[in-house]
């Protein structure tokens, strides 16, 4: 058992007293006593709370303390005051509130038996807002050893300020005061939090092009406007990365964006045209057939080797990673359908496009184009 | 002397002893002392004579002896720079910032801070916490903090001061935390520590945030919860 010892005057007539005390002490008895119910200390005590927040709701108290008596415990009180010394005036701190505490869990007990919170209480332990009462039925003695105890559900006192917890162990079930065997005391203080505030601010870079520089992997290496798919016959189908004039005729469209929701990026466009006669678009993801006139657009790849995410998802209409296939689901400008999406951030993902086109027998001579557009929009 | 024999009998109280008009908290066998001796401007515990002062320890008990010992356990914690705005952050430099808190702890066996707080939060976004101490580096996300002064990404921060001085006062950064130009953060670890009952040390936490080109785009904000964890 440990018991703390300490030694402090009062006042100056005590103090002359002990004085006398002490040179009387040779030829008078002196014999001291309380006439206050003794309880051995409870050692190596401390609260760990998990909120120190003035008001804080639901906040844990883990309570870690070895016992200063081996024997029985089958009741404890928590007594939250103000001031530190058992047994002593209790201040309870303003706001404060355990009566809705919860018991959460124990380790280190030798007997098993869990406690429970009583929200009534009995005897020493009635039940208050700065009052806990646990209880169990076990009659294991207990060793000195750590033990620990956790209950839940507190709220915290008002205003910043130190709480001080006063432990109290007894051997029966009741908090009864003839039961009495161990207290001590723990501490907590509720304190200011500090705030800190941070902004991210929204980015976006979105770019088409006809050429890839694959330099800077970004952006700036995407230029260029004109994408050629050649002269059409009946006899073939053309590709644009094939067939096209000299030099790259594939599409780029890359995108780089914060928004934590994702990217969506849509197409839109008329079918190839010259002046009044079109080459019918490809409505279904499907091959082209040589001398069947008609056009639409492939993903060739999707290239996430520029960034550090691979989050973008090609549409249905152009997930098909065997090239040959074609689509064309727009039917003017202001129709957009959906290329491709993600649902968070994307770092320069880039997709590469072909495009393919047919003529037929009765296809008329002349110049086809088309202008497509692209619009990639983020969901902050 | 038959008298003599056994007549010092001492019996270690726990509380007090009272009557209609007086109160004896404790005895006192020395030269004398006063435990409220003040002037305007100071004010002191004093003792002449005593037997012993300090803590003692043996295998089955522990002391603190002295006149002027206070036998109330003492633990006070204070933060005194409680909003730190980081404003607007890019991926070319570090956001930094101080935070300070001091704590006194007396009749103890020591303490420990501990930071209860996730990191930097956006909705269910956070900056990614440094869980392993490192140097800060812009472009890639980060948030961690020390208690000690720093020369890098820039000249912030203080180490850990004693009031009024080291001989009085022990709190100390913990490992992780007190190293300069390394930061760390995890949730639940212990940044400040005594090994001993102390007086007062004053903290300033340094705070550095990166964030790369991916961090989604948000106000992230932190409510930073430090706990303190007195042993008695």
């Amino acid at each position: 058992m440990l018991r703390t010892y300490t030694m402090r005057r009062q006042d100056s007539v005590l103090w002359a007293l002990s004085v006398l005390m002490a040179l009387t002490a040779l030829v008078m008895p002196l014999s001291l006593s309380s006439g206050i119910v003794q309880a051995a200390q409870i050692e190596a005590r401390e609260v760990t709370i998990s909120d120190s927040g003035a008001a804080a709701t639901s906040v844990e108290n883990a309570f870690s303390f070895s016992l200063g008596t081996a024997g029985e415990v089958e009741s404890i009180e928590f007594e939250y005051c103000e001031e530190a010394i058992p047994l002593a005036t209790c201040t309870a701190p303003t706001g404060l509130d355990v009566s809705a505490a919860t018991y959460t869990s124990q380790s280190g007990w030798d007997g098993a038996t869990a406690f429970a919170m009583d929200l009534t209480g009995a005897n020493d332990c009635i039940a208050a807002a700065n009052k806990a009462c646990v209880t169990r039925t076990d009659t294991t003695s207990e060793t000195a050893d750590n033990v620990a105890i956790t209950i839940d559900g507190i709220t915290n006192p008002t205003a910043s300020e130190t709480v001080f917890v006063r432990i109290y162990t007894y051997l029966d079930g009741d908090w009864d005061p003839a039961d009495l065997v161990d207290a001590g005391t723990v501490a907590f203080a509720t304190v200011n939090q500090l705030t800190l505030t941070a902004k991210v601010a929204e980015t976006l870079d979105f770019c088409v092009g006809d050429t890839d520089a694959d330099s800077a992997n970004d952006c700036t290496d995407i230029t260029g406007t004109t994408v050629d798919l050649g002269i059409l016959d009946t006899s073939t189908v053309n590709e644009s990365s094939v067939d096209g004039a000299v030099g790259d005729q594939n599409g780029y469209v890359m995108i780089r964006s914060n928004a934590s929701n994702g990217v969506d990026v849509d197409y839109s466009g008329n079918t190839l045209t010259s002046g009044a006669n079109t080459i019918p678009a490809n409505g279904s993801e499907s091959a082209l057939s040589a001398g069947t006139a008609g056009w639409g657009m492939d993903v060739t790849s999707l290239d996430t080797s520029n960034g550090s995410t691979a989050n973008l998802t090609m549409d249905g209409n152009f997930d098909d990673a065997t090239n040959g296939t074609v689509y064309w689901g727009s039917t003017g400008p202001t129709v957009f359908d959906d290329l491709m999406d993600s649902s968070t951030v994307v770092d320069d993902e880039m997709v590469i496009l072909d495009f393919e086109a047919t003529a037929g027998i009765a296809t008329p001579t002349g110049v086809y184009t088309t202008t497509i557009m692209f619009v990639g929009t983020p969901n902050y | 002397m038959a008298a003599v024999a056994g007549l010092f009998t001492f019996v270690p109280v726990n509380a007090q002893h009272t009557s209609p008009n007086y109160e004896v908290n404790e005895y006192f066998f020395g030269a004398g002392g006063d435990i409220d001796v003040s002037s305007t401007n100071y004010a002191a515990r004093a003792s002449i004579g005593d037997l012993g002062v300090g803590k003692v320890t043996s295998t089955n008990y522990r002391a603190f002896g002295g006149f002027s010992t206070t036998d109330i356990e003492v633990l006070e914690m204070e933060v005194t720079a409680a909003t730190i705005d980081f404003g607007t952050l890019d991926t070319y430099s570090t956001a930094t910032g101080n935070g300070t808190f001091n704590v006194r702890n007396y009749i103890s066996e020591g303490y420990t801070v501990e930071t209860m707080s996730d990191s930097l939060m956006y909705g269910t976004e956070e900056i990614d916490p440094m869980t392993t101490a490192a140097a800060s580096s812009a472009s890639t996300e980060q948030f961690g903090m020390n208690l000690v002064a720093n020369t890098s990404p820039t000249t912030f921060g203080a180490v850990p001061s004693q009031v009024p001085d080291s001989t009085f006062s022990f709190g100390a950064a913990a490992t992780g935390y007190d190293s300069p130009n390394t930061y760390k953060y995890q949730k639940y670890d212990i940044v400040a520590e005594s090994a001993k009952s102390t007086g007062q040390t004053d903290y300033t936490i340094s705070y550095i945030v990166n964030v790369s080109a991916n961090t989604p785009a948000g106000t992230y904000n932190q409510n930073h919860n430090l706990v303190v964890v007195a042993t008695f």
